[in-house]
């Protein structure tokens, strides 16, 4: 029999953020290997950090990501309060998490309805789509602003928040300028329910991997902010025990490390992971809509994702609703903090999952260690896994159909590969012996 | 929002990447008299807001189109559109992308003019090069010559 090869090798991933590529080899019908390849720079932050007051951190870990600034800020702000010892009060930490929902609203828009949805509806981009479906694409503009007005009030800016310090915000914004924010909040959340009934019509692809999920858990809410590190295999870990069960390494086709559980595989973390775990925390509209659209209790789909993003756009949208409606202006707008030696621990849930920091602090609160460890990083192997059985179902698929499928189902996963440049030379190539 | 707006696209962390960003930060600094300027990041999706808001929009940007270091492309964006030859961003919606979707939902400003600037180096920690340096200087003069002519033209208008 003739040796069948196929190489699918897209060099630059497209509406991923970031840079990213993806090598799939097939031979003789078998996968041989799958290889996303992540050009997310190693460790440039970590080390950045070193030596930088702690009062610098949040700042620069905002860089990291410009569409998910505020998971970073708030990972890192929780981390170093557990290093110095101090700890917010319900009012700032509720501000805290209203902040979180500006972000989880932006950054799920964004990649539904600009990088995601098209897919579904068989066009190249969200230009195409907006060709087609003006409206559609205008809601989506809409809904994504109102994520950044709340930033902007918040955090002071849209994009790299500057409001955020470690113990609190610089300034607590006033009642009447979230009050502001709740006419544009209503019609969001409008508008995001018929996001849910939206992407709950498309046709969705049978597939059902089987993974560990991993998330936060709450005892009260949907967890966000804050929350113990459970799974769906049991575990139930405080977040200074994240150690003990997860650890990177450093794989050749990637800068970025690869996570497992340790003595253990590979994980999934995300929007997917905290509905399976949490979703009997979701308001009553949010529990409504996923049930409408289909959703069950459980989503095992990483295609179905887009709805689930949906159905956390219309539950941050309800939920901030609620937080204003219940603000109390925090005095003063941060807890005092004096510097002292520690190692803290900080997780919040990133609109693309778990975000890990660990911080070493110098007793006259200069950095010595930081570790981060983002979601997609935790997801690579699960992504890499799924792409095989993805590849190995759609073999019968030419090469360009086969790629655009790859292509879709690592879009499935809202993969954050890098924020750091905003600037790529965009190829593909196909190699067929 | 000024009528005139001047924004730099940039990161200022990846070298020849910060080109859009000098350009802004340039023109802020000589506070011209109703010209507003802005800097973007990662998230160029804000760019439709503020197509909305302006009469007249510069942007500034790093490119990669294989012509020497520093050289300066201008390109009216509703003469033509951004070249293939230019890098686009795989980052979320690229330039281009946000620029045809504004294009698609009839929201482009009445003026938009495009200022690119080849880069080379766009190593993460990495500083611009002096000749991204010298063109963005160059490249802020020529909006500045331009935004002139055409606040002279509104106020004939």
């Amino acid at each position: 029999m003739a040796d069948s090869r196929r190489v699918i090798r897209v060099d630059a991933l497209a509406r991923v953020e970031g840079e990213g590529g993806l090598h799939v080899r097939v031979r003789d019908g078998q996968v041989q290997d799958v290889e996303l390849r992540i050009y997310e720079p190693p460790r440039f932050f970590e080390a950045l950090l070193r030596g930088r007051q702690y009062t610098e951190v949040p700042d620069i870990t905002a860089r990291i990501c410009g569409i998910c600034p505020v998971a970073y800020q708030t990972s890192s702000c929780q981390a170093l309060e557990d290093a110095l010892g101090v700890t917010l009060d319900e009012p700032l930490r509720l501000l805290r998490r209203l902040l979180y929902c500006g972000e989880w609203i932006e950054s799920h828009v964004l990649h539904i309805y600009m990088l995601h949805a098209p897919d579904f509806l068989g066009y190249d981009g969200a230009v195409e789509m907006a060709r087609d479906h003006r409206e559609i694409v205008e809601r989506g503009l809409q809904l994504k602003k109102v994520g950044n007005e709340i930033l902007e009030v918040v955090g002071g800016r849209a994009v790299h928040p500057i409001n955020v310090r470690v113990g609190g915000f610089y300034r607590a914004p006033s009642k009447a300028e979230l009050r502001s924010l709740v006419d544009r909040l209503e019609w969001a959340r409008d508008a995001a329910y018929e996001t849910v009934q939206w992407t709950a019509g498309f046709d969705f692809p049978d597939f059902e991997p089987v993974h560990e999920f991993v998330a936060l858990s709450h005892p009260e809410l949907y967890a966000i902010e804050e929350g113990r590190i459970v799974s769906s295999s049991g575990l139930d870990i405080p977040v200074s025990g994240f150690d003990d069960h997860f650890v990177e390494e450093q794989v050749p086709h990637s800068t970025a490390l690869h996570a497992h559980r340790r003595g253990g595989g590979a994980y999934f973390c995300g929007p997917m992971a905290r509905f399976n775990l949490n979703g009997d925390k979701l308001s009553a509209i949010a529990s409504q809509a996923a049930t409408e659209a289909g959703l069950g209790s459980r989503c095992l789909n990483p295609f179905q994702s887009i709805i689930v993003r949906s159905v956390e756009v219309l539950y941050a949208c309800d939920e901030a609703l609620r937080l204003i409606g219940a603000y109390e202006e925090p005095e003063p707008s941060h807890v005092p903090i004096a510097p002292r030696a520690g190692i803290g621990f900080g997780a919040t849930e990133a609109p693309r999952g778990l975000l890990y920091h660990r911080y070493v602090v110098a007793a006259d609160g200069a950095i010595e260690e930081a570790r981060i460890v983002p979601p997609t990083s935790q997801n690579q192997p699960t992504i890499e896994s799924d792409l095989r059985a993805v590849v190995n179902a759609n073999l019968g698929l030419d090469q360009r159909e086969l790629t655009h499928r790859c292509e879709q189902a690592v879009r499935n996963y809202d993969p954050c590969i890098s924020c750091s440049t905003h600037f790529l030379d965009l190829t593909m190539e196909e190699v067929q012996a | 929002m000024s009528a005139i707006l001047i924004i730099g696209i940039g990161n200022h962390l990846r070298g020849d990447d910060a080109a859009g960003l000098l350009v802004a930060r340039d023109l802020a600094a000589r506070q011209l008299a109703g010209v507003s300027v802005v800097e973007l990041g990662d998230d160029l999706t804000t760019l439709l807001d503020h197509f909305q808001a302006s009469a007249a929009v510069f942007i500034a940007d790093a490119v990669r189109s294989g012509r020497h270091v520093g050289a300066i492309r201008r390109i009216d964006l509703h003469a033509a559109l951004i070249p293939s030859d230019f890098a686009v961003s795989s980052h979320s919606l690229g330039l281009f992308s946000v620029i045809e979707l504004a294009r698609s939902l009839g929201t482009l400003p009445a003026e938009l003019v495009f200022f690119g600037i080849e880069g080379s180096q766009f190593e993460l920690g990495s500083m611009p090069s002096d000749a991204v340096r010298t063109a963005a200087s160059e490249a802020s003069s020529l909006i500045v010559a331009e935004a002139a002519q055409l606040k002279a033209g509104m106020a004939h208008a």
